[in-house]
C-alpha cells in the first residue's frame, strides 16, 4: 500500500468514528433531566404561551430523530446553535475558549517532551543506578497524584508560602490585551514584555500541573522502549562497528524508541484535555473545559453537544496525524 | 492454585511489592475496622476547636491529633472514614467494570465478525475521547450522588478491561486445547468461560488492580467537581475541595487526604506494575 492509499483509507475510517460520536453526544445529553426552557425560565415556570414559543423556537417540540438530523445538517454548515444561557453563538464562544485550552496543552505537552524523553534516555543509558531509580521514583509518584491535588499543592507552595506566582486567570487584570490570536503568550507581546511576563508567571503553575502526570509517562516509555532497543542486534552491530556515542544511540536507537513514544503522546492527548478541564478549574483559567463543566450544570444542550463535537474531531483528527507521524518515522507500518 | 501460589511467590520476593501490599493490607484493615478505630465520629462536631492544627504544629492538642476542620470536626476520624469510602467505592467500581468488560470482551473476541468491530470501534472512541468529561456527562444525566459516581467511572473503566480481555480471548482462541475442546463437542458457552476464560485470569488481575487505583483517582475528581460524595460523608475528593477555600491558613485540610490517595494509589500502581513483569514476562500489555 503506498502512501496515498493509507492516507485515504485511514481517512475514510473517521467518518463512522463521527458518526457514532455525534449520536451519542445528542441522545446521551437529552437525557439529563429537566428541560433548558424550565432551566431559563426559572423554577416558578413562566406562562405557558411563552414556554411554547421558546420550544418551538429551539425547536425542543419536535421528535428526537428530527432534532438530530436539524443539528448535523447545521453542523455541517458550521452553525452549532446558540447557547441557551449566553444566547451567543456556540462556535463563537467555543472559538473564544479554545485558544487558552491549547495555550495551556501545548505548553504542558512541550514541558512533558522535552523533560521526559532526555531523563528517560538518562534512565535507560544508566540503567539501575542511581538517577534511573530517582527518575523512575518520580514518575511512579508522578502518575499515582490527582491532578487537582497537586495543582493546591504548587499553588500553596508557590504562590501562598513563596508568593512567586499568581492563583488564577491567564494575565494581571491591569493590562489590556487585545484578542488577535487568542493566545495570551502571543498577544501580550504587543502589549509590551512586562504584560508578556505577567503572562508567563500566570502559566507556569497550570503547566506544570497538567504537564506532571504526561512528563512521567513519557519519561516511563523513553526509558521501557530504549532498554529494550539496546538489546537488538542493530544497536550492536552499530557499536562494533565502531560508530560514535552519538550515532549509536542518538541516531540508531533513539529513531526506533521514537514509534513508542509517539504512541503514547498520541494516546496522552485524551488524557491531557481531561487533565485540562480539571487543571482549568483549580486555576479558574478560562477554557474549554470550565467551559463544558458550567455547561453541563446548566443544562446547556447546544453548548455540550457542539463543544463535544468539537473536542472528538479534534481528537480524531489529532489522532490522524499521529498515524501519519508514524508512517514517517516507521515507514513499515503501511505493511 | 498454581496461578495464586505464583502471584504470592512474586509478592514475598520483590520487597517494592511486599510493602506495597501490606501498606494496601493496614489501608483495607483501616477501611473495614473505621467505626472501631477512629477517635470520633466523621460528623461530630467539637464547637469550640475550629480549624485546630495538627499535634505538631502550634495550637494543635493531643485529642486532635491531625488536626479538625472549619466544622470542628476531627480530621483524623474523617480520613479514617475516608478510607472507607474511596476505598470501597473504588472496590465497586473495580468489581463492576470488569464483570462488564470481561463478558463483553470475552464476547466480541470469541464471537468476532459484526459484534467485534462495532466493540472495537467504540472501545478505540472511548480511549482516545477524555475520559472525564464523558463521566461528567453520565453523572450529570443521572444526577450527583456516590452511586452515579460509581457508575461513571465505571464506564470510564471498561475500555481498558474490555481490550485486555479481548487481546487473550483472541491469543487463546487459535491455541490447541481450544479445538480439542471443539472436537469433544464443547458448547460456546462452555468454551467461553469454562476455557477461555480461566487462562485470561493474569492480564485481568493486572488490569484490576491498576484499575482500583485509576477509580480512586476518578472518583476523587468527580468529588472535587462537585459531583461525588455529598458532605458530610467523607470522600478523600471531596475532602480536598471542601479544604481548598481555607487552604492559605489551614494546609491540612487539602495537603492529608491528598496524601492518602497518593499513598494508596502509589502502591496499587507498584502492585501492579510488579505482577504484570511477573506474570506477563513477554510485556505484550505493556503500553
Amino acid at each position: 500500500m503506498n502512501l496515498s492509499n493509507f492516507f485515504f483509507r485511514r481517512f475514510l475510517s473517521i467518518i463512522p468514528t463521527l458518526f457514532i460520536c455525534t449520536v451519542l453526544v445528542f441522545f446521551i445529553i437529552r437525557l439529563i433531566p429537566g428541560d433548558p426552557v424550565d432551566h431559563l425560565l426559572g423554577e416558578r415556570g413562566a406562562d405557558p404561551e411563552l414556554r411554547q414559543e421558546l420550544m418551538v423556537k429551539w425547536g425542543l417540540d419536535r421528535p428526537g430523530y428530527q432534532q438530530y438530523l436539524i443539528f448535523v445538517s447545521r453542523a455541517l454548515k458550521g452553525d452549532l446553535g446558540q447557547s441557551l444561557v449566553s444566547g451567543r453563538s456556540v462556535w463563537a464562544e467555543f472559538k473564544e475558549h479554545f485558544p487558552a485550552t491549547v495555550e495551556l496543552s501545548f505548553v504542558a505537552l512541550l514541558f512533558s517532551l522535552f523533560l521526559g524523553i532526555p531523563l528517560g534516555f538518562l534512565a535507560a543509558l544508566k540503567v539501575n543506578s542511581i538517577w534511573d531509580f530517582t527518575f523512575s521514583g518520580f514518575s511512579l509518584i508522578g502518575y499515582s497524584m490527582s491532578v487537582f491535588w497537586w495543582g493546591l499543592i504548587l499553588i500553596l507552595l508557590f504562590s501562598v508560602y513563596l508568593g512567586l506566582t499568581p492563583v488564577s486567570g491567564r494575565i494581571d487584570v491591569l493590562y489590556e490585551i487585545k484578542p488577535l490570536t487568542g493566545f495570551m503568550l502571543v498577544d501580550s507581546l504587543f502589549t509590551g514584555s512586562a504584560a508578556f511576563k505577567s503572562a508567563l508567571k500566570h502559566l507556569v503553575l497550570p503547566v506544570l500541573t497538567l504537564g506532571t502526570i504526561p512528563l512521567a509517562y513519557v519519561m516511563r516509555m523513553t526509558r521501557f522502549s530504549l532498554l529494550e532497543i539496546f538489546q537488538e542486534d542493530f544497536v550492536r552491530t552499530a557499536k562494533g562497528k565502531g560508530l560514535g556515542f552519538f550515532r549509536v544511540y542518538l541516531v540508531h536507537a533513539f529513531r526506533n524508541a521514537l514509534i513508542p513514544i509517539i504512541t503514547v503522546t498520541g494516546l496522552m492527548l485524551g488524557s491531557l484535555l481531561a487533565g485540562a478541564v480539571l487543571t482549568e478549574t483549580v486555576f479558574s483559567w478560562p477554557g474549554i473545559g470550565k467551559w463544558l463543566v458550567q455547561a453541563v450544570l446548566a443544562r446547556d444542550y447546544p453548548v455540550l453537544q457542539g463543544g463535544i463535537l468539537m473536542i472528538t474531531m479534534i481528537i480524531i483528527m489529532l489522532n490522524f496525524f499521529v498515524d501519519l507521524l508514524y508512517s514517517k518515522v516507521d515507514p513499515r507500518v503501511f505493511n | 492454585m498454581f496461578f495464586l501460589k505464583k502471584v504470592f511467590f512474586t509478592i514475598k520476593t520483590n520487597k517494592f511489592a511486599l510493602v506495597s501490599f501490606v501498606f494496601l493490607l493496614f489501608f483495607s484493615l483501616v477501611a473495614v475496622l473505621a467505626p472501631w478505630i477512629a477517635p470520633y465520629s466523621f460528623s461530630e462536631v467539637h464547637s469550640e476547636f475550629l480549624k485546630t492544627p495538627p499535634v505538631w504544629e502550634e495550637g494543635g492538642v493531643w485529642r486532635f491529633f491531625l488536626g479538625t476542620d472549619d466544622l470542628g470536626r476531627d480530621f483524623l476520624s474523617r480520613l479514617i472514614y475516608g478510607a472507607r469510602v474511596s476505598m470501597s467505592l473504588g472496590l465497586m467500581v473495580v468489581f463492576l467494570s470488569v464483570l462488564v468488560g470481561t463478558v463483553i470482551g470475552l464476547l466480541s473476541g470469541y464471537y468476532g465478525g459484526w459484534l467485534d468491530r462495532i466493540v472495537v470501534s467504540i472501545v478505540d472512541i472511548m480511549m482516545s475521547f477524555p475520559s472525564i468529561l464523558l463521566a461528567i456527562v453520565i453523572v450529570a444525566v443521572l444526577g450527583p450522588g456516590l452511586f452515579n459516581t460509581v457508575i461513571a467511572v465505571n464506564v470510564m473503566a471498561w475500555p481498558g478491561v474490555i481490550r485486555i480481555v479481548r487481546g487473550e480471548t483472541l491469543r487463546e482462541k487459535s491455541k490447541d486445547y481450544v479445538e480439542a475442546a471443539r472436537v469433544f463437542g464443547a458448547g460456546s458457552f462452555r468454551m467461553v468461560f469454562k476455557h477461555i476464560l480461566p487462562n485470561t485470569t493474569g492480564p485481568l488481575l493486572v488490569q484490576a488492580i491498576l484499575g482500583f487505583s485509576e477509580g480512586i483517582l476518578n472518583i476523587a475528581a468527580l468529588g472535587f467537581l462537585g459531583l461525588g460524595a455529598r458532605p458530610p460523608l467523607p470522600e478523600w475528593g471531596t475532602m480536598i475541595s471542601d479544604g481548598r477555600a481555607l487552604m492559605t491558613d489551614s494546609w491540612w485540610l487539602v495537603v492529608l487526604p491528598g496524601i492518602c490517595i497518593l499513598l494508596v494509589v502509589l502502591c496499587f500502581n507498584i502492585l501492579g506494575g510488579v505482577l504484570r513483569d511477573a506474570l506477563d514476562p513477554k510485556g505484550l500489555n505493556q503500553i
